[in-house]
């Protein structure tokens, strides 16, 4: 019974904690330029991360130490440091991108400044982290981000065509208002959206927090697969409704809050709310396990002392890690006066560039015998994972120039 | 001894100190190289990655964040090294004391 209470909790965190900015901005503007023709990116993002998820809980249920501790132990510093330097840069302009998401919301609701918003997500941020547990802040703003699911219902109650949708999953009809040069440029910031190499860090060293063994493998599985699965539905409601509401007004999703006016007409007035929520907790949540995952890529790859749940005399280093970085990117987000939806578009399609360099090493550890013992991936799942990652590195990089020459 | 290096050094206790940066080799005829000691600190670690970024970490630290940790207080070799002696012995949680002590220890509620 306590096996299935905790696969029921662990699908609701992952389902919960599917959606964040990266997955709302990309799937509103996805939605309002092309309608269904970039479903197929969001598909391709979800197989590509529920292969990830179920890998790196695979390599904590083994008695592995988190990734980043191998990382350096089998590459060495030399090796090590290029995937680790990319992911602190991408942490950090997502992580910047997630508080703005956060302190959008209440602005939204309030009408107060976006900037002095940004300062009182950042401290609640740390207050949170300095004291809080590691399961309390995980679980807590994952369940919280249920709230997502409004973009489903609202997606049922405006009539989706459903088999259409499907169709384009396969077959996507490349009409839409904005140049082939914007629609490639949109895929790539939506596979790395989706794709978050911090989650790698981050659930590695939440299944060593959690003492996972290695009868979690079976349970991981379910999680990842349903979880995930389940999580991305609330993602593509996202492209669904802003399809169907902001792409035949030729509202384009340049602006955060229009990507709130789906639920709008879906739900009236109680669609601002619902918007506003969804912003702040998944956004907030995500914003926590990005600024953990930090704290723990810096300290594991150094060899020092690391852990939420230690006191924070504890870990010194740890504790000042994310604190440092939440300063930092609340500065960039707060003063640099950069729109949140511009932000975001940047540091997803940085993910998605990194993403080789994050990811091959990860899939060799994955493969390595000494680390996964009998648990090494099968062949399938490499192919796959690889596939998907080269196509986001292909499609950012070639997207990048022509985005620039059409003028950003 | 190239497994050595990068490898985790855990003190007597079990508590992560750091990892292992560089190791001291004494070369003795035409037996194999032995470890005398291994070195943990930003220099030995920036000359791995390089003899310009060496020079200039030394230049900036001085190298007074070298420690060199003798092979006798090596307990154990795993997966991980283990140490005979406690953290505070080792001298080499500068970065950690430090960080304790002027910025955590001045926060409320560091425990």
């Amino acid at each position: 019974m306590k096996r299935y209470l905790s696969v029921a909790l662990g699908i609701l965190t992952a389902i919960g904690g599917y959606v964040d900015v990266g997955a709302i901005v990309t799937a509103g503007e996805a939605g309002s330029k092309f309608g269904f023709g970039l479903l197929w990116a969001m598909v391709l993002g979800t197989i590509c991360i529920i292969f990830l998820v179920e890998m790196v809980g695979r390599m904590g249920a083994m008695g592995n130490k988190a990734y980043a501790d191998i990382l350096r132990e089998k590459f060495g510093i030399k090796f090590a440091l290029l995937p680790l330097a990319s992911e602190l840069i991408a942490n950090f302009l997502l992580l910047a991108a997630e508080i703005g998401g956060a302190a959008f919301a209440f602005y939204l609701m309030t009408g107060v400044s976006f900037q002095l918003w940004t300062v009182a997500v950042a401290l609640a941020l740390w207050l949170l982290l300095w004291r809080g547990s590691f399961s309390l802040i995980e679980n807590g703003t994952s369940i919280l981000g249920l709230v997502a699911l409004c973009f489903l219902i609202a997606a049922f109650e405006l009539g989706t065509p459903w088999s259409q949708a499907a169709k384009e999953v396969v077959l996507p009809s490349i009409s839409g208002s904005g140049s082939p040069a914007e629609y490639f440029n949109i895929a790539a910031s939506i596979l790395g959206a989706i794709i978050s190499p911090y989650l790698l860090f981050f659930y590695s060293s939440g299944s060593e927090e959690e003492g996972w063994t290695r009868k979690m493998i079976r349970s991981n599985r379910i999680i990842a697969v349903v979880g995930m699965g389940f999580g991305s539905i609330a993602a593509i409601s996202i492209i669904l409704v802003s399809a169907m509401v902001l792409k035949p007004l030729g509202i384009q999703a340049e602006a955060l809050q229009t990507v709130g006016l789906g639920l709008v007409e879906a739900f009236g007035i109680w669609g601002v709310y619902l918007f506003a929520a969804t912003l702040f907790i998944t956004c907030f949540g995500a914003a926590t396990e990005i600024a953990l995952a930090l704290s723990f890529e810096v300290t594991q790859i150094m060899g020092w002392k690391y852990g939420e749940e230690k006191k924070p005399k504890n870990a010194a280093i740890f504790n000042l890690i994310f604190p440092l970085y939440i300063v930092g990117s609340t500065l960039l987000m707060g003063l640099s006066g950069i729109d949140p939806v511009q932000l975001t578009i940047y540091a997803t399609i940085f993910t998605a560039l990194i993403l080789p360099v994050v990811v091959v090493p990860f899939l060799a550890v994955m493969n390595d015998p000494m680390y996964l013992r009998d648990q090494t991936n099968h062949w399938f799942a490499n192919a796959a994972v690889l596939l998907i990652i080269v196509l986001a590195f292909i499609i950012s990089i070639t997207s990048v120039p022509l985005t620039i020459i059409a003028g950003g | 001894m190239r497994d050595i290096v990068d490898s985790q050094l855990l003190d007597s206790q079990g508590e992560r100190v750091t990892k292992v940066a560089g190791v001291e080799v004494e070369l003795q005829g035409d037996t194999r190289p032995v470890v005398r000691a291994l070195l943990v600190g930003p220099e030995p670690l920036a000359r791995r990655l390089g003899p310009r970024v060496g020079r200039l970490i030394e230049r900036i630290t001085g190298g007074r964040r070298e420690v060199r940790l003798p092979w006798e207080r090596v307990e154990d070799v795993g997966p991980d090294v283990k140490l005979n002696v406690p953290s505070s012995a080792t001298g080499a949680t500068h970065a950690e004391d430090w960080v304790r002590e002027n910025i955590i220890n001045r926060i409320p509620g560091s425990g």
